[in-house]
């Protein structure tokens, strides 16, 4: 990692390095090296990852990513692939996606490999020290919750990782963008008129998606892990009355193994992982009809007055 | 001679005097969540495997479902578990 973030590159610069050997940038611990003709990934990237610290430009990466035209279907197509490590793991997309697929592809990355660690699919966000994991079902409206604290001074650790020492509660920082779909990114933008967003992709398999910078907090890239504190279910639904309950142990195990990416695959081990993780929690449901009654929620929780 | 009942192999369990606890099996990796009630039915079993009068015994010995409990309502929970592929007879 260099001192330098990407908010030092100019728009030649950056696109120097993403047509050319690759843009190296941190995401937490790890180092993506991208490179892309696209201009919507230049844009995207100017706006979200600003303050994302460089890597040395011939240092290691652990993720190789690009974007390649592939012969003249494509190009009439208006596709391009999204590659990893020169593979394709996925079908050719259309140009005007790529920026959705580039943060999927961030994520994809994180899923599949990693296993060092238990890994969930929750965001993550913290407060004086205190970090609360949040997992999600889709349409739970965890994205749309931690984007929210982002936006009213917590930190975000992850939108879609919460990835765990084994043996301990200890979440390693994976600040990214936060992903808002359909009705959430008018929510968001009412919600705080100055929150930056990135490009909007139509029409994906997801609806419409775009990304809101979320690396606002003073301490969104220091590097060191935080103990989580908090396991906190969340469950959207239009108009509904706040209720934040504490959940069973076990029922959290439960939800908690059934939202990770590598619970299974990591064997007995990962049973000892989680059992450790739940055993260093509180953990809750909370349901809630509007982001200010759950940011409130949130706050209690911090404070210690749960229910109220 | 008497059937046994016995875990279909060896199992961990996360239990933290709840209403329900986790019964993770260790070969096939399956989690179940399960309701205390048959807690001890399958920590009798994770001891040694028994016929359904020696289980019967010892949970009324440990009072683990209540000195009321039938053989009836026993085999029903069995089955139960059985069905689940969490206990099996020999």
């Amino acid at each position: 990692m260099t001192s330098q973030t990407l908010a030092s590159l100019d728009d030649t610069e950056l696109s120097r390095y993403l047509e050319g050997s690759g843009l190296r940038f941190c995401v937490g611990p790890y180092t993506y090296a991208l490179r892309s003709p696209l201009p919507i990934i230049r844009y995207g990237l100017a706006r979200l990852y600003a303050d994302h610290p460089l890597a040395a430009n011939d240092g290691f990466a652990d993720f190789h990513l690009s974007f390649r035209a592939n012969g003249l279907l494509d190009f009439l197509r208006g596709h391009i692939h999204f590659q990893v490590d020169e593979q394709s793991p996925f079908a050719a997309i259309p140009k005007a996606q790529a920026y959705a697929f580039l943060e999927w592809g961030m994520n994809w990355c994180v899923s599949v490999t990693l296993h060092e660690y238990l890994k969930l699919h929750a965001a993550v966000v913290a407060k004086n020290g205190v970090a609360v994991v949040l997992p999600g079902l889709p349409g739970a409206g965890k994205s749309t919750l931690s984007a929210a604290l982002a936006l009213r001074g917590w930190r975000l650790l992850s939108d879609e990782h919460a990835m765990l020492e084994p043996g301990s509660n200890k979440l390693v920082p994976l600040p990214r963008p936060v992903s808002l779909k359909n009705d959430s990114i008018e929510l968001i933008q009412a919600f705080e008129p100055s929150a930056i967003m990135g490009p909007v992709s139509e029409d994906t398999h997801k609806g419409s998606v775009a990304h809101l910078k979320a690396d606002l907090a003073s301490d969104s890239h220091d590097l060191a892990r935080l103990p989580a504190r908090f396991l906190v279910f969340p469950r959207y639904q239009a108009g509904a009355k706040l209720r934040l309950s504490p959940k069973g142990r076990a029922e959290s195990f439960m939800f908690a193994a059934h939202h990770s990416f590598n619970y299974s695959l990591l064997g007995e081990s990962g049973f000892d992982s989680m059992s450790r993780f739940i055993d260093n929690l509180e953990c809750f449901d909370l349901h809630y009809g509007s982001i200010d009654q759950a940011h409130s929620a949130m706050e209690s929780l911090l404070h210690g007055r749960y229910g109220a | 001679m008497f059937r046994v009942w016995r875990l279909t192999g060896p199992a961990r369990f996360y239990d933290r005097s709840e209403s329900a606890f986790v019964y993770y099996q260790v070969d096939s990796g399956d989690t179940h969540l399960l309701s205390e009630t048959v807690f001890p039915i399958l920590k009798a079993l994770a001891e040694k495997q028994r016929s359904t009068t020696e289980l019967l015994d010892h949970l009324c010995q440990s009072d683990g479902l209540g000195s009321g409990v039938t053989e009836e309502q026993l085999v029903q929970q069995l089955q139960s578990l059985s069905a689940a592929a969490i206990v099996t007879q020999d």
